[in-house]
């Protein structure tokens, strides 16, 4: 079961121009948001294949939204595309001025996923958030939310949705939840990561998964509760990944390979400490100043990078228990 | 304000005075650009009395022929009465020109100007030249240079920043105003923008990680502190941190550059690439921010360290013997082709 669980198909849909490509490419492949104009419609299907955890590869469909690519995916490609589908993303461009018609789209698409993979999960995307006024927001993504659910039949009670733009941090919001949908074994990295922030005594601890710094997870102690930034994971992912951007564009390599081993700030009210971690992650840690504050977090940080080690292999290579 | 918000700007009418606060004060005066201020009528004295350096905008999109004229009459005219005044010409808004044209059209107008100056007997006019746009560094690194024409002491701060250079291997190394992140003195080695591009993005995200970090948990936290340093006499730092704390509430602005840059905040990174980033705090206004690509850099940080606390005091006295200076002033003449 598990092995086929990491192979699971994701499929990026929605009406062309909403943005599908566009989200893929910042996300997965380190565009930044003003690169994106250059993007193309997509023809058929784009596949790629996302390494994110050791044993986790995202199997990634981004499907042209042009209305003759839609018709064959629902006739004569129906079963080559809906089959073994654990996710389905769909994207709805706010600025559509035909959101009835999108909705019977989208509702054609449901229908399709029920015949072949009921139990696949699906998440809506409402795109382009930036073109609507700030004020109205919140009222406007509710009301297509509405929307939505009522168009989701059997899978309206599952269906999670969220507002996004490529131009703040609500991408990573979206993203990160729906990649942290897909990961099993969550709470063997979690005993791992609180074991790590109890020897540094930090406040918080964060896995990011290291190419599109998505947080897979997130420890905050007691030491570190009232936090005024209840959106500081997705806001971390957009601050670092854009200094990823920079490296790179300094250093003129593709972006999508890690930037950095180690990165610390030792501030007058805190510690910060961004370290690889394994092959594919890297570990946040914040914890009181002082300069042998971050020596000892450095060591610990390495001890405990060696007991997670095994948790990059595949799954039926490991036999260790989590840390007692 | 972000760039795109520029477009938003009303034209300048009348002269305003704006205070650039770094290690010490300069005053900017935005003037007016379709106001000609030698011609008779004006207060030149007043205007043009107390300045320091003249910033003059072309529109590189425009016609600047009418421009460079202009310029020509200025220079000429204050040459009579003030010839220490420095003039830096900004070819501005150079993002919308492809990249051939650029350099020709930067040429032309260099060419243009210091012909018609070299026809009127001015064979060394103190002007420079720089390419601008506010979409990218360019602008910033155009009004470090600006700035720098101000400082008496720039040879003695670039003496040692060479020194701090050349001893621990970094490629480049800026000494850069936490608040505008203008840099006041570098390494005198080429210049290149892609570093000072780089490092201002570095500082940029320190300040972002700062923000969303150093408010946090107080109470607890300083509890902590003081149970830890009951075993460990080396850190008595943090007694005197916990009288910096910032308070709950405070907005991004006001928290934003000094909170990194107290008690001697420092950074670094170790880049994949053999790239490393080296950040200190050397007072609340100035940081010193370089890189370098020498192997076993990272693991000579300790001398490093050492090397820069020294250069650290020699800033602070310099800076100390400047203090009592008076202010000097900078003006900016904007001429508007629009
Ligand atoms: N304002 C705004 N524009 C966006 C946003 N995301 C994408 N766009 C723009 O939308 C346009 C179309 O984006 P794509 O990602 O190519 O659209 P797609 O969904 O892949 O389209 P098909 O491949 O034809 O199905 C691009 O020009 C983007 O610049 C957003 O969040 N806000
Ligand atoms: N393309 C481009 N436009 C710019 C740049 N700098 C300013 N602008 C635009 O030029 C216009 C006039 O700018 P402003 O500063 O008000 O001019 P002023 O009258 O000289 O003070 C605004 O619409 C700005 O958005 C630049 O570097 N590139
Ligand atoms: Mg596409």
């Amino acid at each position: 079961g598990k092995v086929k669980e990491a192979k699971q198909k994701i499929l990026l849909m929605g009406k062309s121009g909403s943005g599908k490509s566009s989200m893929r490419n910042i996300i997965f492949s380190n565009f930044v948001a003003k690169d994106v104009r250059r993007l193309g419609a997509t023809i058929d299907v784009e596949r790629s294949k996302v390494k994110f955890l050791g044993n986790l590869v995202l199997n990634l469909w981004d499907c042209g939204g042009q209305d003759a690519f839609t018709e064959n995916f629902l006739t004569s490609q129906k079963k080559f595309v809906f089959d073994h589908v654990g996710v389905l993303i769909y994207v709805f461009d706010i600025e559509s001025r035909e959101t009835e018609r999108d909705l019977l789209t989208y509702i054609q698409i449901i229908k399709c996923l029920e015949q072949y993979s009921p139990h696949a999960c699906v998440f809506c995307l409402v795109h382009k958030m930036d073109l609507v006024q700030v004020e109205s927001r919140d009222a406007v993504f509710q009301e297509r939310r509405a929307l939505i659910t009522q168009s989701s039949r059997s899978y309206a009670k599952r269906m999670v949705s969220y507002p996004t733009t490529i131009w703040d941090q609500s991408l990573y919001r979206a993203w990160g939840n729906i990649v942290n949908s897909l990961i099993p074994n969550m709470n063997v990295i979690e005993d791992y990561l609180r074991h790590l922030a109890e020897s540094i005594e930090a406040q918080e601890v964060i896995l990011f998964e290291q190419s599109t710094f998505l947080a897979v997870k997130h420890i905050r102690t007691a030491r570190g509760d009232g936090s005024p930034y209840p959106d500081r994971l997705e806001r971390l992912s957009h601050i670092l990944k854009t200094f990823k951007h920079s490296m790179a564009t300094f250093t003129e390599s593709s972006s999508s390979s890690h930037q950095f081993e180690e990165f610390y700030i030792s501030a007058p009210t805190f510690n910060l400490v961004i370290s690889n971690f394994t092959s594919n992650t890297c570990v946040l840690c914040v914890f009181p100043p002082g300069d042998s504050e971050i020596t000892c977090a450095r060591i610990n940080i390495g001890t405990a990078r060696q007991e997670f080690f095994d948790f990059d292999m595949p799954v039926s290579s490991r036999q260790r228990s989590p840390l007692a | 304000m972000p760039p795109t918000e520029t477009v938003f700007l009303p034209t300048t009418v009348s002269i305003k005075k704006h205070m650039l606060k770094s290690f010490r004060t300069f005053d900017i005066w935005d003037l007016p650009g379709q106001i000609n201020f030698t011609s008779s009528g004006y207060d030149t004295e007043g205007i043009f009395g107390p300045a320091g350096a003249i910033v003059w905008v072309l529109d590189a999109q425009d016609n600047y022929v009418e421009s460079c004229a202009r310029l020509f009459e200025t220079v000429m005219s204050l040459q009579q009465t003030r010839p220490n005044i420095k003039f830096a010409v900004f070819i501005h808004k150079t993002d919308s020109i492809s990249d051939d044209y650029r350099e020709d059209t930067v040429r032309d107008i260099q060419q243009r100007i210091t012909d018609d100056l070299d026809d009127a007997g001015l064979t060394n006019p103190p002007i420079t030249f720089h390419s601008t746009s506010v979409y990218d560094i360019s602008i910033s690194e155009a009004l470090s240079k600006v700035l720098q024409l101000l400082i008496p002491q720039l040879p003695t701060f670039e003496a040692l920043i060479n020194n701090i250079a050349v001893n621990c291997c970094f490629h480049k190394l800026y000494l850069i105003d936490t608040l505008t992140k203008l840099f006041i003195a570098s390494d005198t080695s080429p210049g290149d923008t892609a570093s000072y591009s780089l490092l201002c993005d570095w500082f940029d995200t320190l300040m972002d990680l700062a923000d969303l970090y150093s408010t946090e948990g107080q109470s607890n936290e300083s509890h902590a502190i003081s149970e830890r340093n009951n075993g460990d006499t080396s850190n008595d730092r943090n007694a005197v941190n916990g009288s910096a704390l910032v308070k709950p509430g405070a907005t991004m602005s006001t928290l934003a550059p000094p909170y990194i840059t107290e008690n001697d905040a420092h950074s670094f990174v170790k880049g994949s690439r053999g790239i490393d980033l080296y950040l200190r705090e050397i007072t609340v206004q100035l940081v010193l921010v370089g890189w370098s690509k020498q192997s076993g850099f990272a693991e000579r940080k300790p001398l490093i360290d050492y090397n820069v606390s020294l250069f650290s005091k020699a800033i602070k006295d310099c800076l100390q013997v400047i203090a009592p200076d008076p202010p000097e002033t900078e003006e900016a003449q904007s001429s508007d082709n629009s």
